[in-house]
């Protein structure tokens, strides 16, 4: 997707991008855990969709399953850079919200 | 799938079922897994065979000693392809029939179905059996939310693109 129309994220969005950011790459299940109730498991995959059709995150099949897992491969996100600058705006925007000293 | 034997003790239940060609075998050992955890792509007939027969004599032994014993669980089979392992496998089969995209299904519900699968065979290796079948319950409450968001966030994307039309 073009960057040209890009929007800041809603809250959940933003969650998500600070959870990935923190840990690099993760997959859904791990990010509704470390969200504190944030997040909730019926939408995050559906948040996620979202968020990859937009170039906020991009995803990949993890390589090989752990040790003894003969399961279905997970889903890892990261942050592009898009997503990264998207939450950098929405972040500056809420601090000048807030009326905080912006840095020079 | 045919049921051997299925005995209720104590607050353990014994269940062993007869498995397929191309299933394995995970049994409950001591509060540990003693995993009979076979490549379903490389094990025989006789493999498997000799894994079911192991795991029914350490129920039977271990229900000789009056312990509690678990259960035999059924793992994938070689006929299903990549997309195995219960749960979920099924759930995957049945979307097929949805009117749903392959993209969806690549990008909403099968990362879903992957991360539950883990979780599940992770509550298994743990000894955390009463966790792991509660876990199968709680599963199809998950799939439900997720098909109402999916399906919320698409008629609410068709709706915007009819309101630019008009």
């Amino acid at each position: 997707m073009s960057e040209k129309g890009l929007r800041l994220p809603s809250a959940m969005e933003a969650e998500i991008l600070r959870l990935l950011i923190a840990r690099r790459e993760s997959y859904g299940l791990a990010l509704v855990e470390g969200s504190g109730g944030v997040l909730k498991r019926g939408t995050v995959y559906v948040t996620l969709d979202r968020m990859e059709e937009k170039g906020l995150v991009e995803s990949r099949e993890e390589e090989t399953p752990s040790d003894g897992y003969i399961g279905m491969r997970r889903r890892l996100y990261r942050v592009t850079g898009a997503g990264a600058r998207a939450l950098q705006a929405l972040e500056l925007g809420q601090a000048i919200l807030d009326g905080a000293e912006l840095g020079t | 799938m045919r049921l051997i034997r299925t005995t209720r003790y104590s607050d353990g239940t014994i269940r062993v079922y007869r498995v397929p060609e191309g299933e394995a075998l995970t049994m409950d050992r001591e509060h540990g897994w003693h995993a009979v955890t076979w490549d379903a792509e490389t094990a025989s007939q006789a493999d498997l065979d000799d894994a079911f027969k192991g795991a029914c004599e350490l129920a039977e032994e271990r229900w000789q000693r009056a312990e509690k014993v678990a259960f035999v669980e059924r793992l994938p089979s070689r006929k299903r392809g990549p997309v195995r392992l219960a749960p979920g496998s099924g759930v995957l089969s049945l979307l097929c029939w949805l009117p749903m995209s392959k993209q969806s299904q690549d990008r909403i519900f099968r990362p879903l179905v992957a991360d539950l699968q883990h979780e599940y065979i992770e509550a298994l290796a743990a000894g955390r059996t009463r966790r792991a079948l509660a876990l199968r319950v709680v599963y199809a409450f998950r799939l439900l939310l997720t098909f109402g968001a999916f399906c919320g966030s698409a008629t609410l994307k068709r709706f915007i693109e009819i309101w630019k039309l008009v």
